[in-house]
């Protein structure tokens, strides 16, 4: 039997504690918190809700548990071998001499884990900054003068926006922002072209592009394009093509269009129903004066006739100037349609009646015609 | 932007409509002496004119908006 070599007695000799507690000091000083991505095994769920399990790669593997409190959190379980990513804290247990990573948040890769990351991490910074409340979202101009385009020269959503302005509202002006919106350098061409809504003499912008592949459009997704829209002096209408998942500028845009031609329509009036708004107030004004000039003349009627004399040259003054005016009247249309013989059904609040379910039996409604209003009801709908 | 503020802005058309329903709820309702009527009545003719030219002529105006090596925005036409 070969004797024990005994230790040094030069050196003090450590406790375990000590040892245990110097490991537990650098392990948990060194990493912190941090995302480790991994391969999941061996997962065990306590009944008191805490998870056990391992997280692996070729060469290593490490235990690791996650608490009921933020298991729960996990949408859904994952399966044996799932690639998966964990914000977690390696901690040593001294206790039973483990090292352990305490997980915080597991997030299930399915091979879009870098993306996703990125993703939560911009999200929660722009939640922090506030950027996402509702109360920061701008109403549009009713009647826009001019609409910013941040979109590409090349792709076919520039087309598409200038057409739905030829046809609902041409009198629009379109102030182009080039930008790339999908690539490497799509993150700065957005950043740069949405500082410069600052500069530009335009009510709205609306940041376009087509449908495409779901990694395209990661850049929208980005915290430095989300704050430089947040920034923007004007509302923002948000079309970048996501069909189902929205993305981070979707939400913070003051409004989300699913394509850029329905961003344009949300933008812009419908000429139709301005001009039809405008024939109303047309027919409106006209009777408003005529209304005015009978009451005149009845008022003058019932005077005596030193004042009939004397009103007499005044009244003709008035109706040269009427009729001049009623001229310029009768090239605007609406006035014109009357004179051939239609009625406009108005209700007293001046609403124009076009539809059969406007109408209910009893109600009453004005009927204008060439000459005046005629008090009209409804028999039968 | 040096090129569009030599243009002085017409009133915009949310500011003629909303001035053309004032004039004429003035003339439906208010007690007004006839002088008064007509000039509402001729300011509600030009704003009527006005409002139905900007709703039926014109031609989407598409522009690119460049940014120079100084720093200043132009400008150019685009055909779309």
């Amino acid at each position: 039997m070969t004797q024990l070599q005994l230790p040094d007695t030069r050196q003090t000799a450590y406790s375990v504690s000590e040892v245990a507690e110097a490991l537990s000091q650098a392990i948990e000083n060194t990493l912190g918190q941090v995302w480790i991505k991994g391969e999941l095994r061996e997962l065990k769920k306590h009944r008191n809700g805490h998870w056990y399990f391992s997280l692996a790669d070729e060469k290593a593997q490490l235990r690791c548990v996650m608490w009921q409190s933020n298991a729960q959190r996990v949408k859904s379980e994952p399966a044996d071998g799932a690639e998966v990513f964990l914000l977690a804290r390696p901690t040593f247990w001294s206790g039973k001499g483990d090292l352990r990573l305490t997980a915080v948040t597991l997030l299930q890769s399915e091979g879009i884990g870098a993306q996703q990351l990125a993703y939560l991490k911009a999200r929660e910074a722009l939640t922090r900054d506030g950027l996402f409340d509702p109360a920061r979202k701008r109403a549009l101009p009713g009647l826009p003068q001019a609409i910013a385009l941040i979109t590409s020269l090349d792709g076919a959503a520039l087309g598409d926006m200038v057409s739905v302005a030829r046809r609902r509202w041409p009198s629009i002006r379109l102030l182009v922002l080039p930008a790339t919106v999908q690539g490497q350098r799509a993150e700065g061409s957005l950043v740069r072209a949405l500082a410069l809504l600052e500069r530009v003499p335009a009510d709205l912008c609306v940041i376009g592009r087509g449908g495409g592949a779901k990694d395209d459009l990661a850049v929208f997704n980005s915290e430095a394009v989300c704050r430089a829209a947040a920034r923007s002096p004007i509302p923002i209408i948000s079309a970048v093509g996501h069909e189902t998942d929205l993305s981070l500028l979707d939400e913070i845009a003051d409004r989300r269009a699913p394509t850029p031609s329905a961003a344009m329509e949300m933008a812009l009036p419908d000429r139709n129903e301005v001009a039809e708004r405008i024939g109303a107030l047309g027919i409106r004004l006209a009777a408003g004066l005529r209304r005015r000039t009978e009451l005149m003349r009845e008022r003058m009627h019932r005077s005596g006739d030193r004042l009939r004399h004397a009103m007499h040259d005044r009244l003709h003054t008035v109706r040269v100037r009427v009729d001049r005016l009623g001229a310029q009247l009768q090239i605007l249309s609406p006035l014109k349609t009357l004179e051939r013989g239609y009625a406009v059904p108005r209700r007293e609040d001046g609403t124009v009646l076009r539809r059969r379910d406007q109408f209910t039996p009893g109600d009453r409604f004005d009927l204008q015609v060439r000459d005046g209003v005629v008090a009209a009801r409804t028999e039968s709908p | 932007m040096s090129k569009s503020r030599k243009q002085e802005p017409a009133a915009s058309l949310a500011e003629s409509l909303q001035r053309l329903e004032e004039i004429v709820s003035s003339l439906e309702s208010a007690e007004l002496d006839l002088d008064d009527a007509l000039r509402l009545f001729e300011e509600g003719i030009g704003l009527l004119r006005g409002a139905r030219d900007q709703v039926a002529g014109a031609e989407v105006k598409v522009q690119q908006v460049l940014e120079n090596a100084e720093g200043d925005l132009q400008l150019r036409d685009l055909d779309i």
